[in-house]
């Protein structure tokens, strides 16, 4: 199989494209990105009141000759952030051919090697129905070529059991179609506790994301084989519609809430060009100088 | 509305079907989706069987169900007119030649009764039939029984009124087994018949006839002296009118014209018209003109010049016989007779004791005594009467025998057949142990007195004129209308037999049947007729209209009567009408059929390109 980090689109996205910076300094070793506390690097952040125990080099002599008070200069932190890649491989991702799976798996390899590139330390999180969930550190991403999405629990019950594995003040990127019973304002809370940053990324292929009227169909859910006779008329796609608007509003309101992004994606549109329009138009990417 | 065929209607039942196969059988295709969830709906499992579901109206449906209910009705071939009255009308056309009669600047009876029938065709109710009957001696379907009103319009167009006088009752009689108990019968005449007729009741009866000035030639005969070489030819011209008239005469032969009169004729008066023509004409055409005449039919004669039919007699009497003599004498006043030899001859006159020859074609008269022994003649009888005579014979057609004395009588001791008798004793008859046409005259001319009664040159003439028949060819070669015409083919010709026996007339051409006697069957038109024998002519003869009943016109009258009994209106009408309602059905089952081809085609399309 061929390994999804020589994947030409991913090679051709990595070349084009880097990772945005979180909009909240989230915390890591040292490295490119500032932290969100104080740290040793250079750029000044604020001042305050010595206090014991705080290293007196950083106290500012002049500000104590000007005022009789021992103030401490504040410094930024250097951070290298901690990127989790959360990758819904459950079964859903596969409807709609070859093409949602191909693109989440270089969704995936795309994030985790842009984090890798500023020393982001990434990590892609299978959510599968493996418990607790399987972890792909970047040497092992090639096994994503291998990801079967067979899984059959849902994003959501898994990261209420708590069997997904998250650090705290990482930068998560969920990849998901997020077609799961679910309340988008609990489910993002439990996905942005103690993170640094939350992006979710929706990927749905066409059919998913604008089905068209036509005659009756057995419509079964891949997950839970729960299965109905459906007249694809009409007034039952605009009801569909509705619903998943209804869907992405409010996860997209949910991660507003929780400072982070949401992004529907198409997958049937391609690598290349979801992340010339759809990712940088997110925020998520940024073209490479 | 009511339909010809309601078995088609068990096609309907083809709609519950189509609805349970809709309802139980549908195939919809499965989808693998994720979030079910967002279409709405509770998710199923599956259990055994099948439960019943809200029947989807789709257009599929809608157009097979559209499809079979269509095709049904056209099967039950629906009636949508039930309440619409149709009628059968029989029209009986008088086919009298007289309806070819023409008032002074009006039209003729047989325009007058076209546009009659037309004038009720127009009434009757859209989808009536109709059925025309011609009268004549075997009445003549026109034009049905029981079709579209078109076909009888177009039947009248080629009618042709030019029947001899005849009876209607046979045209009625027809017309009433064609009306059975619902049929309407209409009469057109030009003359009302007696009411004493037995008219149909259901008969309504219209004459559009007017009494009109007619003369006529009544009469033509054309003798032919083969001594002389000249022809005669004999006319009457009747006056039938109410006004005396002057006719002009005119006879010519092709553009020769060969004589020319004029006749003064009182009111119902005639007159004979003799000339004399020369031989050698082959035919001549007669007409007559004058200012008041109402019927053009009768105005014409065409005449063929007979042949000359030499009958050859050979006389086996002894010089001493007492039957020679008056046989001689009785001979004298025959034409177109020779004496011949007994092998050449059709009619041999001989002793009765001596047997004739059997010899087919041969006619032969023996003449007592029977046995001339002076024994025999002594016992022989002499009978006055009465006689029993065969008058259908026509050995005696005229024959009275009123005081003639059979003398010299003896026993005949044959088997023969009783032409004149008296009591048991056969004073003539036919022996019928012989192929010749013998006849047996039992008398002895030294004893009997019928050599001087007028009756024996009768009997000698019927005689030869029964072998003169007996000759091939034509007897006679001008007709009347309706007139049998006999002929016997030349019996060389009946050894051949392989062409064809035809009669031909105004470039068409009828097979006659092959015998010693053909029989042409009644003609009814006017006219020279030629019989063939394949290529070959045997003769040709005239049919000319003679018919005084018919060419007096005084009689006409318009008239009417109804029907004595009103038939029930048809419950009876055509298809025809409504043959476009049936292709408008067909043209919707082609379409729903058609477009429910689409529509499940464009379903497979959209299955083969949906996830």
């Amino acid at each position: 199989m061929k390994s999804v980090r020589h994947d030409p689109e991913v090679q051709q996205a990595l070349a084009a494209y880097r990772l945005a910076s979180p909009r909240l300094p989230v915390a890591g070793s040292s490295g490119e990105l500032l932290g969100r506390g104080t740290g040793s690097s250079l750029e000044f952040q604020e001042y305050r009141e010595y206090l014991p125990g705080d290293d007196i080099r950083h106290v500012d002599w002049s500000a104590y000759a000007r005022s009789d008070a021992l103030m401490v200069r504040l410094y930024r932190d250097e951070i290298s952030p901690r990127t989790e890649i959360l990758l819904d491989a459950s079964r859903s991702m596969t409807t709609g051919g070859e093409t949602k799976p191909r693109v989440a798996r270089q969704l995936a390899a795309v994030f985790a090697l842009l984090s890798a590139r500023v020393g982001g330390r990434p990590t892609v999180v299978l959510l599968d129905d493996a418990r607790p969930s399987r972890t792909l550190t970047l040497d092992a991403l090639d096994n994503l070529s291998a990801l079967p999405f067979s899984g059959t629990a849902t994003l959501n019950e898994l990261v209420a059991e708590n069997v997904v594995p998250l650090k705290r003040q990482a930068v998560r990127i969920v990849v998901s179609d997020f077609l799961f019973p679910h309340d988008p304002d609990t489910l993002v809370r439990r996905l942005s506790r103690e993170s640094g940053a939350l992006w979710l990324v929706q990927l749905l292929n066409e059919w998913e994301a604008d089905p068209s009227p036509s005659e009756g169909r057995r419509l079964i859910d891949v997950e839970t084989q729960g299965a109905v006779d459906l007249l694809l008329d009409r007034k039952t796609v605009a009801g569909y519609r509705e619903r998943l608007a209804r869907l992405q509003e409010g996860l997209g309101r949910s991660c507003r809430c929780a400072h982070g992004r949401f992004v529907t994606l198409i997958a049937d549109r391609g690598l290349p060009s979801l992340c010339r329009t759809d990712l940088c138009a997110a925020g998520l990417l940024v073209p490479a100088a | 509305m009511t339909f010809a065929n309601p078995w088609g209607l068990l096609g309907l039942l083809a709609l519950p079907a189509i609805v349970i196969l809709h309802l139980y059988y549908r195939r919809f295709p499965p989808l693998l989706i994720g979030g079910l969830h967002l279409w709405g709906v509770q998710a199923q499992v599956r259990q055994a069987g099948r439960r019943r579901e809200r029947l989807p109206i789709t257009a599929s449906l809608l157009l097979e169900l559209l499809a079979a209910a269509v095709l049904s009705l056209v099967l039950a071939q629906p009636h949508l007119a039930e309440s619409r009255q149709v009628e059968h009308l029989i029209v009986v056309l008088d086919n009298s030649a007289s309806m070819q009669a023409r008032p002074p600047g009006k039209k003729s009876f047989r325009d007058a009764a076209i546009d009659e029938i037309a004038n009720r065709f127009q009434k009757l109710p859209a989808g009536s039939v109709a059925t025309l009957i011609v009268t004549g001696r075997r009445p003549e379907l026109l034009a049905g029984p029981a079709t579209s009103l078109a076909k009888p319009r177009t039947a009248l167009e080629a009618w042709n009124p030019g029947a001899v006088a005849h009876d209607f009752e046979p045209a009625w009689d027809l017309a009433s087994q064609l009306a059975e108990t619902s049929g309407r019968i209409l009469f057109v005449t030009n003359h009302l018949p007696p009411k004493q007729s037995p008219t149909p009741k259901a008969m309504e009866i219209v004459s559009l006839g007017q009494p009109l000035e007619n003369t006529a030639i009544t009469a033509a005969r054309w003798i032919f002296d083969p001594k002389t070489k000249q022809g005669r030819v004999f006319l009457r011209i009747a006056n039938f009118g109410k006004k005396p008239a002057d006719v002009q005469v005119r006879g010519r032969h092709g553009d020769q014209q060969l004589f020319a009169k004029t006749l003064s004729l009182n009111a119902g008066a005639d007159a004979a018209l003799e000339t004399d023509v020369r031989g050698g004409l082959g035919d001549l055409a007669v007409e007559t003109s004058s200012s008041a005449d109402g019927l053009d039919i009768d105005n014409h004669v065409t005449l063929i010049e007979p042949k000359v039919r030499t009958v050859t007699i050979a006389l086996s009497l002894p010089a001493d016989h007492a039957a020679l003599r008056p046989v001689r004498r009785a001979l004298a006043g025959i034409t177109q007779t020779q004496l011949g030899s007994p092998a050449d001859a059709q009619l041999l006159i001989g002793p009765a004791n001596a047997p004739p020859p059997s010899r087919p074609g041969l006619t032969w008269l023996g003449i007592g005594p029977i046995d001339p022994s002076d024994a025999a003649r002594k016992k022989a009888k002499d009978i006055i009467g009465p006689y029993l005579l065969e008058k259908r014979h026509p050995l005696l057609d005229g024959v009275v025998l009123g005081g003639v004395v059979f003398g010299g009588v003896q026993p005949i001791t044959v088997e023969a057949t009783p032409l004149v008798s008296a009591g048991k004793q056969l004073l003539l008859c036919r022996p019928t142990e012989t192929r010749t046409a013998a006849y047996l005259l039992n008398l002895d001319f030294a004893r009997s007195n019928l050599a001087e009664s007028p009756d024996w040159p009768i009997l000698v003439k019927n005689l030869v004129e029964i072998c003169r028949d007996g000759l091939p060819g034509l007897k006679r070669w001008n007709y009347r209308l309706n007139e049998e015409i006999t002929f016997r083919p030349d019996s060389a010709d009946r050894s051949g037999g392989a062409d064809r026996l035809t009669l031909a007339f105004g470039g068409k051409t009828q097979p006659l049947a092959r015998g010693p006697v053909v029989e042409i069957p009644p003609l009814q038109q006017t006219g020279i007729y030629e019989v063939r024998d394949g290529d070959r002519s045997i003769g040709r003869f005239a049919v000319n209209f003679h018919d005084p009943v018919e060419s007096n016109l005084s009689t006409l009258g318009p008239g009417l009567r109804d029907a004595v009994s009103e038939p029930p209106t048809l419950g009876y009408r055509l298809d025809d009408p409504f043959s476009w309602l049936i292709a408008a059905g067909i043209a919707i089952i082609l379409a729903a059929v058609l477009v429910d081809w689409f529509v499940l085609d464009r379903t497979a399309r959209a299955r083969r390109v949906a996830p």
